[in-house]
């Protein structure tokens, strides 16, 4: 029985193979009517771009919010200065933080986009180095630790691109402006909770390095989210006399930190990584705003959503616009990831528009193009460079003091550059 | 030392509220309710919703009986099942809590939800070591709820009944007990229990919960097994055991085995709970499987 | 006699589809399907151990980890920070289910005293723990990035990760193309063992054991080591599930083999009917395919409800979540056969109509 089966299959496969021959067919790249060279992604008048995001699970929020970021970008220039002349199409893909489902939108979009404006999800972001590689996809990823870097270790990671200050070195920055503001001086404690895994041990780097040269006496904490409370981290903390404490953890951690920390009465600064912080910490209803905003301050490549710098109050204007227009999805939220968002398309865009200009908008010239660019001025962010894809693209951070009355939960303190962070070596 | 027992003692309260609801029902009707967590997070989600225009215990009681009515739905799901395998009937509160934790998702986004609780963030300063206010208050409820179970298993006619279904459920039937009554009233009994465990879960010095959290009901999973998963003192035993072991080794194991790192301590209960099934495969006060062969 | 004839002609025709699936199939499409090939060989070990066994796991994902990480330590170099041993596909792949099958092994002193309920429970610490150590020992794991997976190559053919083009009929016959035919081979290989085993006497003493345990022993069961022996097994089939899961995502990270893994096993087993092994097969590629499917018509429009930007609706996967919640309860509820009961059903149907 199962012989004869065999004999079918055998038979339908070799009259496939007659029927439709073995046609050959690499993919070479053509060139469209304005003479740039083009291969995947352009049809007719229209360049597709893929998102590959988390629309369904854990990370659902921020997603949303930054798929809103790139609706709002590419809708500004499909309205007024086109890429190259093209309508840019977004075709987004949810992988719910599923790493198959990310494989399999991925694979489903790759022969149909030039490019990935945003991915999000480090497993994700992990697992398909290799593909993106392989297909040459330049990648814009969401979340900032060093794993994103192509580095001799990370050879897989060429495609990709970090929008912002990696965690370490924002992290460097943080401190080197408490230290600036009289909070910590050399020789103090100092505490780091940090979460499980890539994000929180990528962020103690930098404690750990800024701790070695100002000789402080780092603490480090790992927690795994799912404590029910940090009061016995916080014990440690205090036995340890720390003079501030650094979080690289989700803002649930954060919020349940400031908690213990009001009822240890440790009236301490706590510094948080841009991961770390968001506005839902001080809304009205929750009850350690008011610690939150006296004692927190975010080090931050972002800058706070409707913020009164230009671009941010624009990008917050399309935002509310998109929203009536039926752009962006109702449930989308307006934080600092819109703006975030926005940066990872703007740095795509200024890529797309200098492979435009240097006449090759195949997936290598963009490749190239993006590696030449050594001041992408987003407007939301620091100011970013790309020639070297092993570095962290800027060695600044932004200091945001959370706000309860702000539109995007915080205030724009001040941008911090310290010598530490620029010699800082992963 | 002080610091670290008082800290066991306060995680421990809230496991043990969380835990006696799972025991509730088990009793009950032989089933582990793995949607404990959603329903949880379902109650407290709406005291989250009402407390704010009606004030926390008028909102709290709303909550309870959400979360009462939850368990309900579940029963009658579960009851639903022709052959009453009571495997099946765990299996089936899976795929209740699929569905659950994903609606509730889906509305809870990534806020965080607060209940407006009335002990807010004070703390008792005991022997130089601060013990949160709304934990007290955990471990009282705790004590009050136990003892109002054990009157109820002892002397009323519900309580009888409860315990005659739980020895023999067919016996029990013939002699007209409903069967029916006794499900309906323990998952009753164990959706408000899971609320109550929810809204102390959110207090201080925790901060809300958020869609995430449904999972921190499992950690009162290793509180059941070791107690013994019918018995409502071994839940209270279990999350004394799983809490102060937990803040104990939080406190020693990163200065006796540095390597085995922080996060070592949340895998204790677990370990511990692998340990107590190895010497005693019921737990330390559940009944006793008997199987003789 | 008419019935032989449905019955080979039914399977050949599947046959000629499976067989032509790479020629089908886009890349994201065969991926998905490569994917419930491999976990259809573990849902397979799952329900024998839960549906013959009676014996509940909620650790099953950790037994799949342990064939992916084991495969992708002992074929890969040995790095800087990552632990490796450079032996060939071959060895490593049969190196890693070995690996699952102790694992198993270790953990059936506790499988033998516990039962039902507890034995779910106690499954579900060693998920909790596995999960730390994955965390914890990134020379092992890789961390959350990850590690990448050495392609199969067997006697110079390379069937999985990237390849050179190959173009046959039209297709570029690349790594998935070609992991899918060995993939399929592994699948089938391994549902004929399970039938065997099932149908044949250790499945018999197996329902013996979970129905009446005392008669099981009168007949002269070694309970514990049957109990032992389902363990391993279903363990060995979770490993090599593992080590096919590892080749088709060409990297592993810990996340893939998350709690939510365990969980998606039994509504697989559920769903497709505790206790058959044709079932755990069905149960496996509706799980694994419909969330697929309904993304793929999201997007396109074709829904109006699904939409993964939010715009429109909801997005797949939370569609897919409440469906087969709502799908686990009805199979309890009305067939607790699942697929199985409902196709053994109306296959009886049928031709009971046909003889009258």
């Amino acid at each position: 029985m199962v012989k004869r089966s065999m004999q079918w299959g055998i038979a339908a496969a070799a009259v496939s193979v007659a029927l439709t021959g073995c046609a050959g067919g690499a993919s070479g790249s053509t060139a469209n009517a304005d003479g740039v060279k083009i291969d995947y992604g352009v049809k007719d008048k229209e360049l597709t771009i893929g998102v590959v995001s988390d629309l369904s699970g854990p990370f659902s929020a921020q997603g949303q919010s930054m798929v809103a970021g790139n609706q709002i970008y590419f809708n500004e220039r499909n309205t007024g200065d086109k890429i190259c002349g093209y309508t840019v199409k977004l075709d987004v893909q949810d992988h719910g933080y599923d790493v198959q489902k990310a494989q399999t939108a991925f694979n489903g979009m790759e022969p149909k986009v030039l490019a990935v404006t945003q991915l999000l999800g480090s497993p994700q972001i992990g697992a398909l180095a290799p593909a993106m590689t392989n297909s040459e996809t330049t990648t814009i990823l969401s979340g900032w630790s060093s794993a994103g870097l192509a580095s001799a270790d990370q050879p897989n990671n060429a495609y990709y691109a970090v929008v912002g200050t990696t965690l370490p070195v924002a992290v460097i920055d943080g401190l080197s402006y408490l230290a600036q503001q009289g909070a910590i001086k050399d020789g103090n404690p100092i505490g780091h909770i940090h979460l499980t895994g890539d994000m929180g041990d990528n962020a103690l780097k930098g404690s750990k390095a800024y701790a070695k040269k100002h000789n402080l006496k780092l603490t480090d904490i790992e927690v795994t989210g799912q404590e029910v409370d940090l009061t016995s981290q916080l014990a440690k903390l205090k036995r340890a006399g720390v003079k501030a404490v650094l979080v690289t953890a989700p803002p649930k951690t954060t919020g349940q930190l400031a908690a213990a920390m009001q009822a240890a009465r440790m009236d301490l600064p706590i510094l948080a990584s841009a991961p770390a912080y968001s506005p839902t910490l001080v809304d009205a209803s929750s009850p350690t705003k008011d610690f939150i905003e006296r004692h927190l301050l975010a080090t931050t490549p972002l800058v706070p959503f409707g913020d009164d710098t230009e671009t941010s109050a624009k990008v917050a204007k399309e935002f509310d616009e998109g929203k009536k227009s039926g752009l962006i999805a109702g449930s989308a939220v307006a934080n600092q990831e819109v703006n975030y968002g926005y940066a990872m398309s703007v740095v795509l865009g200024d890529a797309l528009d200098a492979a435009c200009k240097a006449g090759d908008l195949t997936r290598a010239g963009l490749h190239k193009a993006l590696g030449t660019l050594d001041h992408v001025t987003t407007g939301v962010t620091v100011d970013l460079d790309y020639t070297d894809r092993s570095r962290t693209p800027s060695t600044k951070a932004y200091i945001v003091k959370p706000d309860g009355s702000a539109v995007g939960g915080g205030k724009l303190v001040t941008e911090v550059s310290s010598d530490e962070a620029t010699t800082f070596q992963d | 030392m002080l610091e670290t027992l008082l800290q066991g003692l306060s995680s421990s309260s809230i496991y043990a509220v969380l835990a006696l609801g799972f025991v509730v029902i088990y009793k009950g009707t032989k089933v582990v309710n793995l949607a404990h967590g959603s329903v949880m997070l379902l109650g407290v989600y709406v005291i989250s919703l009402l407390a704010p225009r009606l004030g926390f215990w008028p909102g709290a009681v709303i909550g309870i009986l959400v979360g009462a009515a939850g368990a309900v739905v579940i029963q009658f799901m579960t009851n639903a099942v022709r052959s009453k395998d009571h495997l099946v009937m765990t299996i089936m509160t899976i795929g209740i809590n699929v569905m659950i934790a994903a609606e509730l998702t889906h509305e809870i986004g990534d806020a965080t939800v607060f209940t407006g609780d009335p002990w807010g963030n004070r703390s008792l300063s005991i022997g130089g070591s601060s013990f949160p206010v709304s934990r007290l208050m955990a471990l009282i409820v705790g004590s009050v709820l136990i003892g109002v179970i054990f009157a109820i298993f002892r002397f009323t006619q519900f309580g009888v009944k409860l315990r005659a279904s739980a020895v023999d459920a067919e016996t029990s039937s013939l002699l007209g007990i409903s069967q029916r009554s006794v499900s309906i009233w323990s998952w009753v009994i164990g959706g408000g229990l899971a609320t109550v465990g929810g809204i102390f879960l959110a207090a201080f010095p925790a901060n809300g919960l958020d869609s995430g959290s449904a999972t921190l009901a499992m950690s009162a999973i290793p509180a059941i097994i070791i107690g013994g998963m019918d018995s409502a003192g071994g839940a209270v035993l279990g999350g004394l055991i799983v809490g102060c072991g937990e803040a104990v080794a939080r406190r020693l194991i990163p200065e006796l085995a540095p390597v085995l790192g922080d996060s070592f301590a949340s895998v204790v209960p677990f370990i511990l709970m692998l340990a107590v099934l190895l010497v005693r495969p019921s737990g330390l006060f559940g009944s006793k499987v008997v199987q003789r062969v | 006699m008419s019935d032989l004839i449905w019955k080979r002609s039914g399977i050949a025709l599947v046959a000629v589809l499976l067989l032509a699936v790479p020629f089908i199939l886009e890349n994201d499409m065969l991926g998905v399907a490569i994917v419930c090939l491999a976990y259809a060989v573990a849902a397979i070990g799952l329900t024998v151990l839960v549906g013959v066994g009676g014996q509940l796991s909620l650790a099953h994902g950790f037994f799949v980890a342990v064939g992916a990480y084991a495969y992708t330590v002992f074929g890969s170099p040995k790095g800087e920070h990552l632990f490796g041993f450079g032996l060939p596909p071959l060895i490593a792949a049969i190196g890693a289910v070995v690996v699952a099958a102790f694992a198993g092994l270790a953990f059936s002193p506790i499988a033998r005293r516990l039962g039902g309920l507890y034995l779910g429970m106690a499954s579900l610490a060693l998920v909790f723990i596995a999960d730390y150590v994955f965390q914890r020992v990134g020379a092992l794991s890789g961390g959350s990035g990850g590690r990448m997976v050495p392609a199969f190559t067997v006697g110079g053919l390379q069937l999985s990760g990237f390849t050179k083009h190959l173009w046959i009929a039209g297709v570029d016959f690349g790594g998935m193309q070609r992991l899918w035919y060995l993939v399929l081979i592994v699948a089938v290989l391994s549902a004929v063992a399970a039938l065997r085993i099932v149908r044949g006497r250790p499945g018999q003493a197996l329902q013996l054991m979970r129905d009446n345990p005392a008669a099981a022993a009168a007949m002269g069961v070694n309970i514990p080591r049957a109990k032992s022996g389902v363990f391993v097994m279903s363990s060995a089939y979770a490993g090599l599930a593992g080590v096919l899961i590892a080749l088709q995502a060409q990297t592993v990270v810990p996340h893939t083999f998350s709690m939510t893994l365990s969980l998606n096993l039994l509504v697989m087993i559920i769903l497709g009917g505790l206790g058959s092994v044709q079932g755990a097969v069905v149960g496996a590629v509706v799980v694994n395919l419909l969330p697929a499917i309904l993304d793929k018509l999201g997007t396109s429009g074709a829904l109006a409800f699904i939409d993964p930007t939010g715009v429109r609706g909801m997005s797949g996967g939370l569609f897919s979540a409440l469906v087969f919640g709502a799908a686990v309860v009805l199979v309890l509820i009305f067939e607790p056969l699942g697929l199985a009961g409902l196709f053994r059903r109306a296959v009886r149907r049928a031709s009971i109509t046909r003889a009258g």
